[in-house]
């Protein structure tokens, strides 16, 4: 079995991925993906902590509340995945860098 | 279910769009709008109801504090700042009464309203970590949908795209924040956070502090994480506009306040210059930058960013006085900020431009709304009868307070730049009119006139008589100062 900083390390680089990916990627959809993965990351951690106070007792706070962000974090995909269609359907392409109606 | 002051709005918003269902399309805006304003009604004479109970013991809900339970604590710090996003969803509801009536799917623009309230009042409340987290993101989902709510607009759905993908990297990293402040004491429940932290500060308390700081900060529109308020805050229906300015924002600054003075004290040193450096960013950019602007609601998020900037210096003074000066001027600001942006939603249902060449000369045409508006900018701007002058001169004497006279100098400097950008408006409201095209514009109709009246009034109430309010203020300053009062 892993030790506990293996997980925490595993959160750490889940979240430098999502970052990596928000940063480089221009399609909307893989924009979506780096969001969700940057969420799990955080899930992973809570997990991880759930376990770590008391040996072989699991908090049962941290499952709820990664069941409840998964679901939000649905809910935030489905709107964004949404309005992706809308984009495409204004701006016929996915591309974030090709949409610059509004000057920042 | 909680509270009666969000079960109300919880029920309100789902039987909204049901009554909608089955009132004929023509009126369905209207009929739709008058229950849902009766949901806030409700819900804002029960919190009036019991504040004076609320004002000796917080009541706890549910009444027992085991580690694992989650709570909703209704305390003095969060009835002020639900008491703001009350008043400022009600205005914003009388207001799209008529201002909606040419849009389309009106019922659900009336319960996604109320959930966005739901979400800011029930966060503002949060006795832990987790309620914050899903009401937080109740506020901020159905924002996204009400920032692209005209979908067949393009930069309604641009301005939506980027403000969901940054504020949905702000909420991943609040997540883990949070998961790491779990992981150093075990619990999410506030008070005890607090009481188990006082052992000092480690490594991953500051990585900690850092994540839940910037994660807040992208709603709060921090400097360098405000790329999206302009965008989103002239896209947006002009209403929406008015409480994403006036409340949500106000309560990410708030949930910061909460957590540095709740949960960080250990660490206090640090952060006073860190903030004081963030309040100079804020106010360089979101002044320097309105100077340049030309459509009036992106001159009003700048503005917005530059007063986000001198909440932030009561907070770097980190005293009492600061507090205080620091939660009055986010709840004026919310009143200032919400009248100009409906003012400026009046002028638009009118005259169909946010441009300032466009609207020069409405005064004649529009003399209530123009006076409004007049107050509105004056407010902002700080002048002596208005609300806005009390907070900045507190937050002045914040400075002095703590010695930071140098930030003081700066507010007072940049106060003045700011001027410059409101005069412009003034100016174009007291223009002559140039062309025929404005000539037969008539005034805003009553039910727009109304929101936009009360809170003129509002502003010069608290103006001549702040004492209510700063008490109210000074009281919460006061408990979020002193953790031991909760446990």
């Amino acid at each position: 079995m892993p030790s506990f900083s293996a997980y925490l390390a595993c959160a750490i680089i889940l979240y430098i991925i999502g970052l990596y990916c928000l940063v480089t990627k221009r399609n909307l959809i893989r924009l979506v993906m780096g969001v969700e993965i940057l969420i799990n990351a955080a899930h992973i951690n809570f997990i991880a902590f759930s376990a770590y106070w008391v040996p072989g007792f699991i908090d049962p706070l941290a499952r709820s509340i990664v069941i409840v962000s998964i679901g939000l974090a649905g809910c935030f995909g489905a709107v964004l995945l949404s309005f992706t269609v809308y984009a495409y359907r204004h701006y016929g392409t996915l591309d974030v860098r090709r949409m610059r109606e509004l000057r920042g | 279910m909680f509270t009666p002051i969000i079960d109300s709005l919880f029920i309100f918003s789902i039987i909204t769009p049901i009554i909608g269902f089955f009132t004929p399309k023509k009126s369905s805006c209207l009929i739709c709008g008058a229950v849902s304003a009766g949901g806030y009604i409700i819900s804002m004479a029960y919190l009036l109801h019991i504040l004076p109970q609320i004002l000796t013991s917080p009541i706890r809900i549910p009444m027992e504090t085991s580690a694992v339970s989650t709570s909703i604590v209704i305390d003095v710090p969060g009835s002020l700042m639900s008491l703001l996003a009350l008043a400022l969803g009600l205005f914003a509801t009388i207001y799209s009464m008529r201002f909606m009536e040419r849009d389309s799917g009106t019922p659900l623009y009336y319960s996604l309203l109320m959930a966005m309230v739901t979400g800011i009042v029930g966060a503002s409340y949060s006795g832990d970590l987790f309620t914050l987290f899903i009401f937080w993101e109740l506020m901020c989902i159905t924002s996204y949908v009400l920032v692209g709510f005209r979908r067949n607009v393009k930069e309604s759905v641009e301005a939506a795209i980027k403000y969901m993908l940054m504020s949905g990297v702000g909420s991943a990293t609040i997540l883990f924040g949070m998961s790491l402040l779990y992981g150093l004491t075990g619990t999410l429940n506030l008070p005890r956070i607090a009481l188990s932290l006082k052992a000092g500060g480690e490594p991953w308390l500051y990585a900690s502090l850092g994540m839940l700081i910037t994660g807040f900060g992208i709603k709060a529109a921090i400097v360098p994480l405000h790329v999206w308020v302009p965008d989103a805050y002239a896209a947006a229906p002009s209403p929406i506009s008015a409480i994403i300015a006036g409340a949500s924002t106000e309560l990410a600054v708030f949930v910061i306040c909460k957590l540095l003075f709740f949960i960080f004290p250990v660490i206090k040193v640090s952060w006073m210059e860190f903030f004081s450096v963030f309040a100079v960013l804020n106010m360089v950019l979101g002044n320097i930058v309105g100077l340049l602007q030309n459509d009036v609601k992106r001159m009003l998020a700048y503005s917005s960013v530059a007063h986000i900037g001198y909440i932030f210096i009561g907070i770097a003074a980190g005293t009492k006085l600061g507090l205080t000066a620091s939660l009055l001027h986010m709840f004026n600001h919310g009143l200032m900020k919400a009248l100009a942006f409906l003012c400026m939603g009046a002028i638009i249902y009118r005259i169909g431009s946010r441009n300032l060449e466009d609207m020069a000369g409405i005064g004649r045409r529009m003399p209530i709304t123009s006076t409004a508006f007049t107050i509105a900018v004056l407010g902002l701007i700080g002048m002596p009868p208005l609300n806005g002058f009390i907070s900045k001169l507190l937050l002045f004497m914040s400075c002095l307070d703590s010695g930071m006279l140098w930030l003081g100098i700066l507010l007072i400097i940049f106060s003045a730049v700011s001027t410059g950008y409101y005069i412009r408006i003034l100016k174009a409201l007291i223009a002559a009119p140039r062309d025929e095209r404005l000539s037969d514009v008539k005034e805003a109709p009553i039910l727009i006139l109304i929101p936009i009246c009360c809170l003129a009034f509002l502003m010069i109430l608290l103006g001549i008589w702040p004492d209510p309010i700063l008490r109210f203020a000074e009281e919460s300053s006061s408990w979020l100062m002193e953790v031991g009062r909760y446990a």
